[in-house]
């Protein structure tokens, strides 16, 4: 977990500024598609992901959207518009989680999201508390859809 | 024994034990599979074994090096990538020899297979292989930092030799050690969900590269014991030995299942709370471990009250930081382990940054 301060009877001026918020950011998902560019085994790849792993149910409709998402070698057009989308709304994630976010006090972080080449799928990276993933959506009826989650992570 | 897997020589300064493999000739290590000629009689005709045909792959005609590889090519179901690495060793190796002994003395079983498979992924990634802890270092682009874990899993602690006695006697987990950028800042985290098979399985522990280059070495052996702690909880899980471990793990072992039926944020911010409550019956063994480490290494002024707000302040934030200590303890805990994770010299940190 970040200890994020110093603060008591030590100088608050230098405590460092490390709130979790929304992102102008999505290099944790630009990881990831490199790294499936890169790899040798999809197979493999979608296992240490947590899609096609024998320890949870697999997640078949991850795989297929984030096959579509690649097969549209969306990589490129992802570095292109990367950290120029506008984030989502803070109303989105409230919906969504049914939470009421807080942006004076965050404990979250919600990066950029990046779409595919037709703009109907998007990934995000989203950090809540102790735990993060990569979350899918898909546009339906103009309103983002959660698929489903990979790449889980505990802090 | 951690071994390079970049390569390099035999490590001849070990003990006297035999630490590498030495194939011989009826070991079935001919790449033609074992078939072909035999030197050990059975010749009825009273023909002197010398007119016997030699093999043309017979061992004799490769260096032991090359005829180690081969046996291993021909024992693993290799990508080109991974033959690649293998064929790229030096003919001088130590990591060969580790494999083929490590195959052999599992019996070739599929989980020894996978761990040698993980482990030439490690090599391939410049990483490092403990074969007898089975705990893979992937840090080899940080040294410095790579010793510091090392350092701490082989402290001799309860909680240490605990992790070190689930991971080296049990032949299907692996415990892997790697480092990126995690860009919310966090400075490590634990995959909730082993990778390979049900037969062998990693469970990774990852590091941020910022937070590795910034950090004290207490505090970087502080956050490698928490995510130890993950790693622990997660294999008991795995392995249906939490129930027996203790009755406290009722709520926790339920918060698992629902998590890994659906991992949504309830059930995740469940599972999050319940590991971070089990991890109050940690806070002093692993403070004693941070302790043993901190003499170990010869770091001045720490104590055990030191390590056991080290600890705590890598709970800072969770539900249980909050709810077991006093506004003024979390201020405190809060502040030592803020000094050590920033190395800010301003506040005298009691360890040593790499950088």
């Amino acid at each position: 977990m970040l200890v994020s301060q110093i603060v008591g009877n030590y100088d608050s001026s230098i405590k460092s500024d490390t709130k979790l918020c929304f992102k102008n950011d999505n290099s944790e998902v630009l990881n990831i598609l490199k790294t499936f560019k890169t790899a040798q085994s999809k197979d493999s790849l979608y296992n240490s992901l947590g899609i096609d792993n024998p320890f949870i149910k697999k997640k078949p409709i991850v795989k297929e959207k984030l096959e579509l998402f690649l097969i549209e070698e969306n990589y490129q057009d992802a570095l292109k518009q990367a950290n120029k989308e506008s984030i989502w709304s803070k109303e989105h994630f409230d919906s969504e989680y049914k939470i009421n976010f807080s942006e004076e006090n965050c404990s979250f972080y919600i990066s950029n999201p990046i779409y595919s080449k037709d703009r109907n799928i998007a990934l995000v990276f989203v950090k809540i508390s102790n735990h993060s993933s990569i979350e899918l959506y898909e546009l339906n009826n103009d309103q983002w859809v959660f698929i489903g989650n990979f790449a889980n992570f505990l802090y | 024994m951690v071994v390079n897997t970049s390569g390099g020589g035999i490590d001849t300064s070990t003990n006297g034990n035999t630490d590498f493999y030495i194939p011989s000739v009826d070991d079935g290590l001919s790449p033609s599979g074992g078939g072909g000629s035999s030197t050990s009689g059975g010749n009825d005709n009273n023909t002197p074994d010398a007119v016997i045909s030699p093999d043309p792959f017979w061992p004799e005609n490769v260096s032991p090096s090359s005829s180690v590889k081969l046996s291993l090519l021909s024992d693993l179901q290799l990508t080109l990538q991974e033959e690649q690495y293998l064929e790229s060793l030096p003919e001088n190796s130590l990591i060969l020899y580790q494999m083929r002994a490590y195959l052999d003395q599992n019996n070739k079983s599929p989980e020894a297979k996978d761990f040698i498979k993980e482990a030439i992924s490690a090599g391939i990634e410049g990483g490092e292989v403990d074969f007898e802890d089975r705990i893979i270092y992937n840090l080899s682009d940080r040294p410095c930092q790579d010793a510091i874990i090392k350092s701490v899993v082989g402290v001799s602690s309860n909680f240490t030799n605990a992790i070190n006695g689930t991971f080296n006697t049990n032949d299907r987990v692996n415990l892997k050690f790697t480092s990126l950028d995690i860009p919310s800042g966090d400075p490590a985290r634990t995959a909730p969900f082993p990778q390979g098979s049900q037969a062998s399985y990693s469970i990774n522990i990852q590091f941020d590269n910022n937070y590795l280059d910034k950090a004290t070495n207490v505090s970087i052996a502080s956050n490698a014991l928490h995510e130890m702690v993950h790693a622990y909880l997660i294999n008991l899980y795995i392995t249906s030995q939490m129930s027996a471990q203790s009755d406290n793990y009722n709520d926790l072992l339920n918060a698992f299942i629902a998590y890994y039926d659906n991992q949504v944020q309830d059930t995740a911010t469940t599972l999050d709370n319940e590991i971070h409550n089990a991890m109050k019956d940690f806070i002093n063994k692993l403070a004693q471990s941070l302790n043993q480490y901190c003499i170990d290494n010869n770091i001045p002024n720490t104590d055990l009250a030191f390590c056991e707000k080290m600890i705590w302040s890598t709970m800072y934030g969770t539900d249980l930081f909050n709810q077991v200590l006093t506004p003024q303890q979390q201020i405190e805990y809060g502040n030592t382990g803020a000094i050590e994770q920033d190395n800010n010299q301003n506040y005298s940190p009691k360890g040593t940054a790499c950088n």
